[in-house]
C-alpha cells in the first residue's frame, strides 16, 4: 500500500507521547487499521521500521488482537455482542435477523463487499443488551424484533454519510449513541 | 428497609444538563481537590488512602492503600501509574458511563494518585471498542492540560506528569494487569507470572507500576477531600464505600446502580431497585460479579460463620451486598457485573455461552488454560447441540479442577469457576437434559420459548 507522508508525522506525534518508542505500537496500529482498513506486509514493515523493532513483532500483534485484520472488511462493519447478558436478551436471534436483512452470513463479508457481520464478545454495555456496534457507533436494545429497523437506520445513515467512522484523532462525536431511535 | 441508591462516584451520571467538558466539571468544584493535594506531603496522602480501606474495584478487590505501599520506591527507577479502563469482563459495564460522561473525574483521580505515589508518567489503557470513549478521554486530557492540571507543573507545583492514552485491541486478557502492561509496552498482551512480575515491583518496562481500575481511581479525590477515616465509615467496615452494580439479564429494570456497601440484601436489591423478575417468571440463578465469579442458585442456603464463632444459616436473598458476605458464601463480587437468570434459562446453554467467551479469550501461553478452555467449550456446545453424554458432567468438573492454580494468570480460574459452580449446583438439570437428549436430540431445551444462548 501507499503510505502518505502525513501518516509519518502522525506516527511521530504518537511516539512523542511514550517514554519508549515500542510502546507506540498499539496506537500506531490503530492509526493504520483506521486509515487503510487492514495490514499488508508493507504496512507491517513500515511500522516496524519506525518503531525500530523486527517486523515479526508487529505481525505478532496483528495476529493477536482481534481488532486488527489482514484482509479489508466491508464498509459497514456490524458487530453483534454474543456474550451472556446480550444473549439472554436475544442477540443470537438479532444476529440472524440482521444476517437475513443484509444478506451476509455471520462471520463473513457480503459478496458485494459492503457488509461485514461478526459476533463479538461483551461490548461493556450489558445492561442495555442486545448491543450492536456498527463502525464506531453503538446501538443498544436491538432486540430481535428491532433488528430490521436497525438495518433500515444503518442504510439511511450510510446513504447520508453519517455512518462513516470519524478519521483517526477526531474530536469526540456527541455521546455514544447516534441514532435517537435506538437510544435505550 | 427498602434498598436505596447512594451516588458518590456516579453523582454526575445521567444528570440533567451535565456534559463531559471541563467547564461543567469545574463549576461543580472539579479539580479543587487536586489543587489542594499538590500542596500536601505525599506520605500523608498515601496514609489517607490506606486509612480509607477502599478495595480495588477492578475485580480482585485488593486494598488500594496496601497496593501503593508495596511500590518499590528504593530502586531509583521511575514509577508509573496505569488506569485500567479495559473493562471487558462479561456483565461489567460500570466504567463506561464514567468514561463517556465524566472523564474529568477520572483524570482528577489519576492526577491525585500520580502525585501521591510520585509517578513519572500516567497511562490510561482503554479497551479498543470504546472508540468514542477514547476520543472523549483524549479531549478531556487536552482540556485539563491547557488548564495546567496535567503535564508540566501540575497546578503550579513542581510536580509534572503527563497522561498518555493507549487503546487496546479487543483482547480480554489485556485487562489482567500484567497482560495490560505487556500490551502497553508494545507487544502481544501476554500476562506475566507473579512473582517476579508484580507490577508494584516489576511492572511497565520492569519499573514499579501502580495499576488501578477506573472506579478505584475515582475514589482517590473523595478520600483526599473527605479524609480516609470518613470514607472508611461509609458502608461496612470490611469493605467501605459504595459499589456500582451493573445488573443485566432477566430483571424488570436492568441498569447501573450505586449503593452503599452492606446497605441492603441481595433480595432487597433485586426487588426494590431492579424491580424483581420479569412478569410470570421466577429467579433461578445469579452471577454476582463479572461472569467469571461463581454462580449462586436462587433458593440456595449457606452456613456462614459469624465473628463470634456461631454458625448462621443464610438464604441467597439475605446475603448482604458487600464483598465479605459474598466471599463467605463461596463466591465474590468481582467487578460487580451482576447477571440475573430466570426459570426460562437453560443452564447448559448459559455455561456454553461463557465457555465460548473464555476459550476465545485465552491467550494461549499456558497449556491447562489454552487446551482446557477449548475442551470445556466443545463439551458444553456438544451438550447443547444434543450430543451430550452422561460422563461429560464429571469430565467437565475434572478438567476445571485441573486448570485452577496451574496457570500464569487468573484467567485460568475464570475458566474453571463458572464450570465448577454451574455444573456443581445444577447437576440434576444437566443429567436430565442429557437423558432427554437420548430421545429428542438437540430439541431437549428447557424452554423452547426462550432465546438460544449459543
Ligand atoms: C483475566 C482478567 C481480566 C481482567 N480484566 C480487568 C478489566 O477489564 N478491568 C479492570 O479494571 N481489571 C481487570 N482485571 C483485574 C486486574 O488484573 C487488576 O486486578 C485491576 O486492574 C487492579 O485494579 P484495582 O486494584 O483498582 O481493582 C482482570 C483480571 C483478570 C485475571
Ligand atoms: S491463564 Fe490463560 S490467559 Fe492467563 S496467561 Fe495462561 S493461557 Fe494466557
Ligand atoms: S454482554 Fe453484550 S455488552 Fe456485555
Amino acid at each position: 500500500m501507499d503510505i502518505p507522508k502525513e501518516i509519518d508525522s502522525k506516527i511521530d506525534a504518537i511516539i512523542a507521547q511514550y517514554p519508549k518508542k515500542k510502546s507506540a505500537a498499539m496506537m500506531c496500529m490503530h492509526l493504520f487499521q483506521e486509515t487503510f482498513g487492514y495490514f499488508d506486509d508493507s504496512a507491517i514493515r513500515h511500522i516496524a521500521s519506525r518503531l525500530e523493532v523486527e517486523p515479526i513483532e508487529i505481525y505478532g500483534m496483528v495476529s493477536f488482537y482481534p481488532m486488527f485484520t489482514q484482509k479489508p472488511r466491508g464498509r459497514i462493519h456490524i458487530k453483534v455482542c454474543r456474550t451472556l447478558s446480550c444473549a439472554l436478551a436475544g442477540s443470537y436471534k438479532t444476529a440472524s435477523e440482521i444476517s437475513k436483512a443484509v444478506s451476509c452470513p455471520i462471520g463473513e463479508t457480503s459478496d458485494d463487499g459492503i457488509y461485514t457481520l461478526e459476533f463479538v464478545e461483551c461490548l461493556g454495555n450489558c445492561v442495555k443488551g442486545p448491543n450492536v456496534q456498527v463502525n464506531d457507533k453503538l446501538f443498544d436494545n436491538v432486540t430481535p424484533d428491532r433488528a430490521e429497523k436497525l438495518v433500515d437506520t444503518i442504510k439511511k445513515m450510510d446513504s447520508d454519510g453519517s455512518l462513516a467512522p470519524l478519521p483517526p484523532f477526531s474530536k469526540p462525536a456527541g455521546g455514544d449513541f447516534d441514532s435517537p431511535e435506538y437510544k435505550g | 428497609m427498602a434498598a436505596t441508591q447512594k451516588r458518590i462516584i456516579y453523582r454526575h451520571i445521567d444528570l440533567e444538563g451535565w456534559s463531559a467538558d471541563i467547564d461543567c466539571y469545574m463549576k461543580d468544584g472539579g479539580y479543587e481537590v487536586l489543587k489542594s493535594a499538590v500542596a500536601r506531603p505525599r506520605e500523608e496522602l498515601c496514609a489517607e488512602v490506606e486509612k480509607s480501606k477502599i478495595k480495588g474495584r477492578g475485580g480482585a478487590g485488593f486494598p488500594m492503600g496496601m497496593k501503593w505501599k508495596f511500590l518499590d520506591r528504593k530502586s531509583g527507577k521511575p514509577i508509573y501509574l496505569v488506569c485500567n479502563a479495559d473493562e471487558s469482563e462479561p456483565g461489567t459495564c460500570k466504567d463506561r458511563p464514567l468514561i463517556y460522561q465524566d472523564p474529568h473525574q477520572i483524570i482528577e483521580g489519576i492526577m491525585c494518585a500520580s502525585y501521591a505515589v510520585n509517578a513519572a508518567h500516567a497511562f490510561i489503557y482503554i479497551r479498543g471498542e470504546y472508540i468514542n470513549g477514547y476520543r472523549i478521554l483524549q479531549n478531556a486530557v487536552d482540556e485539563a492540560k491547557a488548564k495546567g492540571f496535567v503535564g508540566k507543573n501540575v497546578c503550579g507545583s513542581d510536580y509534572s506528569c503527563e497522561i498518555t492514552i493507549c487503546r487496546g485491541g479487543g483482547c480480554y486478557v489485556c485487562g489482567e494487569e500484567t497482560g495490560l502492561l505487556s500490551s502497553l509496552a508494545g507487544g502481544r498482551g501476554y500476562p506475566r507470572i507473579k512473582p517476579p512480575y508484580f507490577p508494584a515491583v516489576m511492572g511497565l518496562y520492569d519499573c514499579p507500576t501502580v495499576v488501578n481500575n477506573v472506579e478505584s481511581l475515582c475514589w482517590v479525590p473523595q478520600i483526599f477531600k473527605l479524609g480516609g477515616e470518613a470514607v472508611s465509615k461509609i458502608g461496612v467496615p470490611v469493605d467501605p464505600g459504595t459499589h456500582v452494580w451493573g445488573v443485566s439479564g432477566q430483571v424488570q429494570k436492568p441498569g447501573r446502580y450505586e449503593i452503599e456497601t452492606g446497605s441492603c440484601k441481595l433480595g432487597e436489591f433485586l426487588y426494590d431497585i431492579c424491580g424483581g423478575p420479569l412478569a410470570g417468571r421466577t429467579f433461578k440463578a445469579i452471577i454476582p460479579g463479572g461472569s467469571s465469579m461463581k454462580i449462586l442458585k436462587w433458593g440456595e442456603k449457606f452456613n456462614v460463620k459469624r465473628p463470634d464463632g456461631t454458625v448462621e444459616e443464610l438464604r441467597v436473598e439475605d446475603i448482604p451486598m458487600d464483598s465479605a458476605s459474598f466471599m463467605s458464601c463461596g463466591t465474590a463480587i468481582g467487578s460487580c457485573g451482576m447477571i440475573v437468570m430466570d426459570n426460562t434459562v437453560d443452564m447448559a446453554e448459559a455455561l456454553a455461552n461463557l465457555n465460548a467467551f473464555y476459550a476465545h479469550e485465552s491467550c494461549g501461553q499456558c497449556t491447562p488454560c489454552r487446551e482446557g478452555s477449548l475442551w470445556i467449550s466443545r463439551i458444553t456446545k456438544r451438550i447443547c447441540d444434543g450430543w451430550g453424554r452422561k460422563e461429560d458432567i464429571d469430565l467437565l468438573l475434572d478438567i476445571a479442577d485441573n486448570i485452577c492454580g496451574r496457570t500464569i494468570c487468573a484467567h485460568g480460574e475464570s475458566v474453571a469457576w463458572p464450570v465448577q459452580s454451574n455444573v456443581g449446583k445444577f447437576r440434576e438439570e444437566y443429567l436430565s437434559k442429557i437423558e432427554r437428549q437420548d430421545m429428542m436430540g438437540g430439541q431437549a431445551r428447557l424452554d423452547n420459548n426462550s432465546y438460544r444462548l449459543i
